[in-house]
């Protein structure tokens, strides 16, 4: 494992049971483990910003993205400060605009926002569908739509929750390789979440580095 | 038919269809997406003035904007018997439409783009014009145009706090009484004729926004 530059340590009640994370990555593509239920996707929720822990601290290359703890001075950076590219588990791509206003959509202010998008879409090898509208797109058109969006304004880092069918995933696999060398420069990391039942090796991580430090406690 | 009850209901509404807009939205979206103490109450008392009568909402607004309440007395805002408080009674009955509609449309866009929005970078506000507001747009836009149906009708409320002075607050609703009174009737089927087919028509407008 390279140097650690992610370190998560929360605390969060739900419903059923506490969830407790540590975990720490480096430069490498992390993939969580875990039955359904066991809160891996709460736990990307929470380094993107979208879900508030207990207590305990989120630290990404030296910035504190939470940290709640007796003593010390709390801080809560708001998701759209954290610069997380996320790719959701239903893609959440927006219906009322077309893939390329999907990609351009956080790079609106800037005056090389269409043509940065339209890269992006040809780099996915998507440039020729820039005009269609979700609805109009495959599945995993859509997929590939929803990685192009994610790494907006050189993003610290990437947050992919992939749906459990491994054919997607697989299916998915040469589009990541894509995004990931388009964006070595910013050196981005990867989360992936599947269930434990999927016990066949990934084929695409093997170009990377995998590891799975989590530890849950129910 | 004078034209001036005319001009003047268009004029009421359409003050009062941007008051139903602004307030609308904004509680629209924050009964849909806030939980907060107090929530059902506030619901409750939006949605008062559809079941009221309308003398009922017409007393409360004059001890609103009558001698003695905090607006005449620390603002200045002298708005009886002028066609702003006309406005302002036609907004109070339009606007129960608009939230409900505005509350269900919002509550219907999916909290995961907004979540994916925020990834992106975008503020609240933001997030409210490039992507809750599009989507929800057709919902929103049905409940004002009911709700500024409801306030081009609006007759009760209005008699009370601006009165019926023919060219100041004679709306359309106040004039057709008016001309009945003084068997007027060729004035009157007029403008009987004209409200009905405004009305006929924006809830022609809601069913197609609805479909």
């Amino acid at each position: 494992m390279t140097a650690a530059r992610l370190t998560v340590d929360i605390y969060k009640r739900l419903e059923h049971f506490p969830l407790r994370v540590q975990l720490q990555a480096g430069s490498e593509i992390l993939v969580l483990f875990g039955p359904s239920g066991a809160g891996k996707s709460l736990t990307l929720h929470a380094i993107a910003g979208l879900v508030t822990p207990e207590h305990g601290e989120i630290c990404f290359d030296g910035h504190v993205f939470f940290r709640y703890r007796r003593g010390e001075p709390s801080i809560h950076v708001p998701a759209r400060k954290r610069r997380v590219g996320y790719v959701f588990q239903h893609l959440a791509l927006f219906p009322h605009l077309t893939a390329l206003e999907n990609v351009a959509y956080p790079l609106w202010r800037q005056r090389q926002g269409r043509e940065q998008a339209l890269a992006w879409l040809e780099r996915m090898r998507l440039a020729h569908l820039a005009h269609r509208y979700p609805h109009e797109l495959s599945g995993g058109q859509q997929q590939r739509v929803a990685l192009a969006r994610a790494p907006w304004r050189h993003s610290r880092a990437f947050c992919s929750l992939t749906s459990p069918s491994p054919g997607s995933t697989r299916r998915c696999a040469s589009s990541c390789s894509a995004t990931c060398a388009g964006c070595s420069a910013s050196s981005a990391w990867w989360c992936f979440t599947l269930p434990t039942t999927w016990k066949r090796p990934l084929p695409w991580a093997t170009a990377w580095r995998c590891c799975a430090t989590a530890r849950w406690s129910k | 038919m004078s034209w001036s009850p005319v001009l003047l209901s268009a004029q009421v509404t359409a003050v009062a269809t941007l008051l139903i807009l602004g307030l609308g939205l904004a509680l629209g979206w924050l009964l849909a997406r806030c939980r907060f103490p107090g929530q059902t109450l506030l619901e409750t008392l939006i949605t008062l003035p559809l079941v009221l009568p309308p003398s009922v909402v017409g007393y409360y607004l004059l001890l609103a904007l009558g001698r003695g309440s905090p607006l005449v007395e620390w603002l200045g805002l002298r708005l009886l018997f002028t066609w702003p408080a006309a406005a302002l009674a036609a907004a109070v009955v339009g606007l129960p439409l608009m939230v409900q509609a505005a509350r269900a449309a919002i509550a219907s866009v999916d909290p995961a783009l907004e979540n994916a929005a925020r990834t992106l970078g975008s503020s609240e506000l933001e997030i409210f014009w490039r992507v809750t507001l599009p989507l929800a747009r057709r919902g929103i836009l049905a409940g004002l145009v009911l709700g500024a149906a409801r306030a081009l009708g609006e007759f009760g409320a209005t008699l009370m706090v601006a009165g019926n002075i023919p060219g100041r607050t004679q709306t359309l609703p106040l004039a057709i009484y008016d001309a009945v009174q003084n068997q007027q009737y060729g004035a009157a089927n007029r403008m009987v004729l004209l409200l009905t087919a405004v009305g006929f028509l924006c809830l022609w407008w809601v069913r197609r926004l609805e479909r």
